[in-house]
């Protein structure tokens, strides 16, 4: 069956006045029907553009092109204004890192709930109203005829973003983008809304992009996973072998920073090259502690297992990992 | 609601008796009224008659509580040279100056918030760079300038338009054109710096994403934000247009409010300087409150300060 979403060979550009910003440089990955995919970075990596890219909302200034960029094996580069606005809502819906700016200040959140199922003209006012009730009910905004009244001020960060996700629910989408869901929320309410967006996924059977930077994130909510560098993608699999079995150095380095008790907490050294002009090699070989001089000049793609590939030197076999300290078993996370 | 606008009410009542109380103070240190009265020719015994029938020779405070009483009353003197009251001199202008001020309001708020909004959904752009020369080029043009210019080229080369009075619509409109072109500037800069910035956050990126189209965009989302500050600069530009413009009624021969402030400036006709000064603050204040009640009604965040 071929994928919902399905990217090759991504590149995203942005002209700046130090040059040329390669921000993307030719990443690939599709997500199936139903599918919940994570992609996995520090800030600046890339992975907010990626789904920006996606959502067909990057900035003005940012040069795209690809290989491949298709929705149900339409080319989206082809989208006019009007095939892109049926899409957003209906097709692919988002939710934000920051519920607190991420709605209009000065609507009732009903009016911002229904807008959108009333411009994609699902129904009229009164079937929005009560598709607007039940998923409030559903994500648990209570009581509905209240909360629909209300603005964004009048309510937590925690409830706003539970108000995010049931308005992005409204049209039925196929796809839901989390951009850093729970990155600005207390951790309580952080693992409410995980599991919500667990649950809501298996209700709906829509496909989930996850966009985070927190590991314990990914291994709550994702099936698949792609880790991100520099505006690459350095290793991709199933979250479950990814995470036990780390293949590229920087995931390892990834894993070591986790918090454990009673253990120091293991910095990846140095910073992110910047990314402008001509870039070779390995992008992760200055903070590498395997890197060698053949690093400078070639990155081949290897596989671990069957879809759980990465992009190094260094050879692993199915047995081992980079660093058997970093391997966990996948509980660890959850 | 209701306690939000008491409140500006009580603040607004204050505010204007200080400045009640401060015009009236200047008005009398600035010089002696009686002796400006009589004239140049008037003798000594003369002054001293015109200040005593005039209540001139009592204390300033029993001049101001006296002067204060009559106003609560809705008593504002008479004119000391045309023995008009106060009111109907006022009444007689108000309406021409009102309608100058509105339809020049509206005119500049009907080219300014289109533009505005148009330069900022493209910055940088032809339209954006011709919004903003065109907003430094009415800034920078003097509206005394303007307006004989204006006289000059429609009034008398092309003799479209009439040039003085108030007697017809089609007077109005070389005026209101001068006023208007005063007021978009500042309105157009506004509306362009401040949908610039509301098109930069996170909620318009949320409607983007839900698929509402751009116009939709504008009006309901980040017009309905950019708004705000546009009405509390409309407010203050329509305060400051009710007080009539010297340049534009003399220029024009309009016999409106600006003229009459002048005019009484300059023969020290207190009465009708101290009610004019009261009238533009009234405005000022009434203005500003019903642009803070309408900022309230459309901004929840502001309704619940309170």
């Amino acid at each position: 069956m071929s994928p919902l979403l399905d990217i090759e060979g991504l590149r995203i550009d942005i002209p700046g006045h130090a040059g040329l910003l390669r921000a993307i440089r030719g990443i690939s990955f599709s997500i199936g029907e139903g599918e919940s995919f994570a992609i996995v970075g520090e800030s600046g990596c890339g992975k907010s553009l990626t789904a920006m890219s996606v959502l067909g909302l990057l900035p003005r200034s940012a040069v795209l092109s690809a290989e491949t960029m298709s929705w149900k094996n339409q080319d989206m580069r082809m989208f006019g204004r009007r095939q892109w606005s049926h899409l957003h809502g209906l097709g692919i819906a988002a939710i934000f890192q920051e519920p607190m700016t991420a709605l209009n200040p000065v609507l009732p959140i009903g009016d911002q709930m229904i807008e959108s199922f009333l411009h994609h003209r699902l129904g009229n006012r009164r079937a929005a109203l009560s598709r607007a009730g039940e998923l409030l009910e559903r994500v648990g905004v209570v009581p509905v005829e209240r909360r629909l009244r209300q603005y964004p001020h009048e309510m937590s960060g925690g409830l706003r973003q539970r108000v995010m996700i049931a308005m992005a629910l409204m049209c039925r989408p196929n796809l839901m983008i989390a951009d850093e869901p729970t990155t600005a929320l207390d951790v309580t309410t952080q693992v409410e809304i995980l599991a919500l967006l667990k649950e809501l996924q298996a209700d709906t059977g829509m496909a989930l992009m996850l966009i985070t930077h927190d590991l314990g994130v990914v291994a709550h909510v994702a099936d698949r996973m792609a880790v991100m560098y520099a505006g690459e993608i350095v290793e991709t699999g199933s979250v479950a072998s990814v995470l036990t079995r780390p293949a590229h150095p920087y995931t390892s380095a990834l894993l070591s920073c986790l918090p454990t008790r009673g253990q120091p907490l293991i910095p990846i050294p140095g910073v992110v090259p910047a990314l402008i002009g001509e870039l070779q090699g390995c992008i992760f070989r200055n903070r590498c502690g395997f890197a060698m001089p053949d690093c400078a000049s070639q990155v081949p793609e290897r596989e671990v297992a069957p879809g759980h590939a990465y992009r190094c030197l260094l050879a692993r076999d199915d047995s081992g990992s980079t660093t058997d300290s970093s391997a966990a078993p996948l509980e660890a996370f959850q | 609601m209701l306690s939000f606008v008491r409140g500006k009410l009580l603040v607004s009542l204050l505010v204007l008796l200080t400045v009640s109380l401060v015009g009236f103070a200047l008005l009398h240190l600035s010089g002696d009224l009686a002796a400006t009265l009589a004239g140049e020719n008037a003798s000594a015994e003369q002054i001293e008659e015109i200040r005593r029938s005039m209540g001139l020779d009592r204390s300033l405070l029993a001049q101001y509580a006296s002067w204060l009483t009559g106003a609560a009353r809705g008593d504002l003197g008479t004119s000391f040279f045309t023995r008009e009251t106060v009111f109907s001199l006022f009444m007689a202008r108000i309406g021409t100056t009102a309608i100058l001020a509105v339809c020049a309001l509206v005119v500049a708020l009907t080219i300014s918030l289109p533009l505005g909004m148009l330069a900022a959904l493209r910055p940088n752009s032809w339209l954006d760079r011709l919004v903003s020369s065109l907003a430094l080029s009415g800034q920078a043009l003097p509206s005394f300038f303007l307006a004989l210019m204006m006289v000059s080229i429609f009034g008398v080369t092309l003799r479209w338009l009439p040039v003085s009075g108030s007697s017809t619509p089609l007077h109005y409109i070389m005026p209101i054109v001068v006023l208007a072109v005063g007021a978009i500037p500042a309105l157009m800069r506004l509306t362009r710096s401040g949908v610039m910035e509301v098109l930069e956050q996170d909620y318009i990126r949320t409607a983007r994403s839900k698929g509402i189209p751009t116009a939709r965009i504008m009006l309901n989302h980040a017009m309905r934000n950019a708004i705000l500050p546009i009405i509390s600069l409309s407010a203050v530009q329509l305060g400051t247009l009710l007080g009539g413009s010297v340049i534009v009624e003399s220029v024009f021969a309009i016999d409106g409010i600006g003229l009459l402030t002048y005019r009484s400036i300059q023969r020290g006709d207190f009465p009708v300087v101290q009610a004019m000064l009261m009238f533009v603050s009234a405005a000022y204040i009434v203005l500003t409150l019903l642009a803070d009640i309408l900022n309230a009604w459309l901004d929840p965040r502001l309704r619940q300060k309170r």
